[in-house]
């Protein structure tokens, strides 16, 4: 069931209608009926493995929750430190099998068949599973540990009521795919219950429109061409190659940002307020700040569950005292920090599939990310010889396209059906004597391309502001209700004429949704 | 103090621990430095500094990294 369905629309209003009818006290019920029928429609029986997955959670943090619970009852103030130390070997203990359990439910699923067929390449003869993923099992696994972590470090107290617990793991528009949301945060929103507001409502509707034109009108037109480009390797050489992957660039933008808004637009009539999930991406001058404005709350859960724990490891202090009286101070004291960011790019890679060239994808990020960090003083030096002036606009504006080229190039291996091909593409892109396809046979007419370049720009224009600083949403908001209709207006029939109607093709998949 | 002015000193050499009040805002150690220094104090005092405690306050002055040391000893 797309979320640009017809079906879908029909089913989301059911649910805003219910939601608003039913007393304050149960609009949760309401959620998590819609969350579990939402669930059952896209992925039928695999809905088992999110209840089983959600109920080890439940059960740890209800273990996790009563440890805590006797730091609070005991006021011994001898006994204390022993108690501390009890309780935390404990939630320790607990945290551990939960993590492994989802951490390994996580692997199983989505890797094993993978796993295998590597170490079968060193003469053994694993069985090569493949399971279907069940909907948003990627998303719903890290929110399921950093809950589990959380309680046990007690940064919140865990859920007592199971079905309250199940609807933070299920709550339907944010689990297809993210934003990646943490327990303290959504929890106390999902369960309190919110009335009918107008703006409110109308605030959210705005935003889904916006969304559905970023998915509907820009990304699946692009996907066509992007798709012929990436595809067809045996037709794509030199500048197409390098063509098709800014275009992709822009696509998955397109459908990644656009998804989120619709999710974030339906939260908001519900009342309930998600994190942005990007902040204008492209306006990143380095690989580094594009991976905190891309993709916010896979970045943030990876630094917090990641990062952190592994740059402050007894293990990695050692790495650094050792690699400070080899390379001495300035890069020695680096090194424990880029070991760990570069793992976190590797995750982050493979998160992303079981496929070597989601790895590469990660080492390619991982790559620029460290050189930037351990070469930052020869960087500085270049700069300084080649008589920058770092402040100017000028310089600005080439870093952003760097970011942006360099970006687009490693998402070469993301795209492309298989690392074989991705390889080819790559190779092909240095290749300006190859005969590729021409541009008329991409896919598109130019009809066609002029919406998708007036929608491109659009997108751009209103990331700009947003960058100035300025809030897009409230500006229209404040504006004389005749121009925010035509604007509301003009949204609505954007959505219908391009989105739907326009070019003869069916709405495609969210990217994200396969991960 | 002194056993706390002897490991910050230990990872950045350079910095006057001792007089330093504003040593975040005046840039006299990065992010890389945090690590370190909270990596050295986890082991030196056993306590769990964590990455949330990373903020300029706490890492301004020996003064203020010692009420962090404090702090994370109660938890």
């Amino acid at each position: 069931m797309s979320f640009l369905s017809v079906k879908f629309l029909a089913f989301l209003v059911a649910s805003f209608m219910f939601y608003f009818i039913c007393p304050k006290k149960f609009k949760w019920v309401v959620l998590l009926a819609f969350s579990l029928a939402y669930y059952y429609l896209v992925s039928h029986n695999l809905i088992i493995v999110l209840m089983g997955i959600t109920l080890i959670t439940y059960v740890a943090g209800y273990l996790l929750n009563r440890n805590n619970q006797k730091l609070k009852n005991n006021p011994d103030k001898d006994k204390l430190k022993e108690l501390k130390d009890e309780v935390k070997k404990n939630n320790k203990i607990i945290q551990t099998i939960a993590v492994v359990l989802i951490l390994g439910t996580l692997v199983f699923i989505k890797y094993a068949g993978f796993l295998a067929e590597n170490v079968n390449l060193l003469g053994l003869s694993l069985p090569v599973l493949s399971f279907v993923l069940p909907l948003g099992l990627s998303f719903f696994t890290l929110q399921a540990i950093s809950y589990v972590i959380d309680v046990s470090k007690n940064k919140c107290e865990g859920q007592t009521n199971f079905f309250k617990f199940l609807l933070y793991m299920a709550y339907f528009p944010q689990l297809t795919q993210g934003p990646i949301p943490r327990y303290s945060k959504l929890a106390p929103q999902l369960y309190e219950g919110h009335d009918f507001d107008y703006k409110r409502v109308t605030y959210g509707l705005q935003l889904m429109g916006w969304g559905f034109i970023k998915k509907a009108v820009l990304a699946d037109r692009l996907s066509i061409v992007v798709s012929t480009i990436f595809d067809t390797p045996e037709n794509s050489y030199g500048l197409m190659v390098l063509f098709g992957a800014l275009l992709y660039s822009v696509q998955i933008y397109g459908d990644f940002s656009g998804g989120i808004d619709i999710i974030r637009g339906i939260s908001e009539v519900f009342g309930i307020e998600l994190e942005d999930n990007f902040r204008q991406p492209y306006f990143s001058r380095s690989i580094e700040e594009f991976w905190r404005r891309w993709h916010i709350t896979l970045g943030s859960w990876m630094k917090d569950y990641v990062f952190y724990p592994m740059s402050l490891s007894r293990t990695l202090s050692v790495i650094g005292k050792k690699a400070r009286k080899v390379f001495g101070d300035n890069i020695g004291k680096k090194i424990p920090p880029v070991i760990a960011m570069f793992t976190v790019y590797l995750l982050v890679g493979i998160w992303h599939g079981a496929s070597w060239k989601y790895v590469i994808y990660g080492i390619w990020n991982g790559v620029f990310i460290a050189g930037g960090i351990l070469l930052e003083s020869k960087y500085a030096s270049m700069r300084k010889s080649f008589k920058v002036k770092e402040d100017s606009k000028g310089w600005a504006v080439f870093q952003m396209i760097r970011t942006y080229f360099i970006c687009s190039i490693g998402r070469i291996f993301s795209r492309a059906v298989d690392t074989g091909t991705a390889f080819q593409l790559f190779s092909n892109m240095f290749n300006m004597n190859g005969k590729s396809i021409s541009f008329n046979e991409l896919g598109l007419d130019y009809k066609n391309w002029i919406v998708a370049i007036l929608v491109s720009l659009l997108v751009l224009y209103i990331d700009y502001r947003k960058e100035k600083g300025d809030n897009v949403r409230d500006k229209i908001a404040n504006m004389p209700i005749i121009v925010r209709w035509v604007i509301y207006y003009a949204l609505i029939f954007i959505i219908l004429i391009f989105g739907y109607y326009g070019p003869e093709y069916n709405v495609a998949n969210f990217i994200y949704g396969r991960f | 103090m002194e056993k706390l002015i002897e490991i910050l000193k230990g990872v950045c050499p350079f910095v006057d621990f001792e007089k330093e009040e504003s040593i975040i805002e005046d840039h006299l150690i990065d992010s890389f430095d945090i690590i370190s220094i909270i990596v050295e104090l986890n082991d030196a005092y056993g306590v769990e500094i964590s990455a949330e405690d990373i903020t300029p306050e706490n890492f301004n002055s020996a003064k203020s990294i010692l009420e962090l040391v404090e702090k994370a000893k109660e938890q």
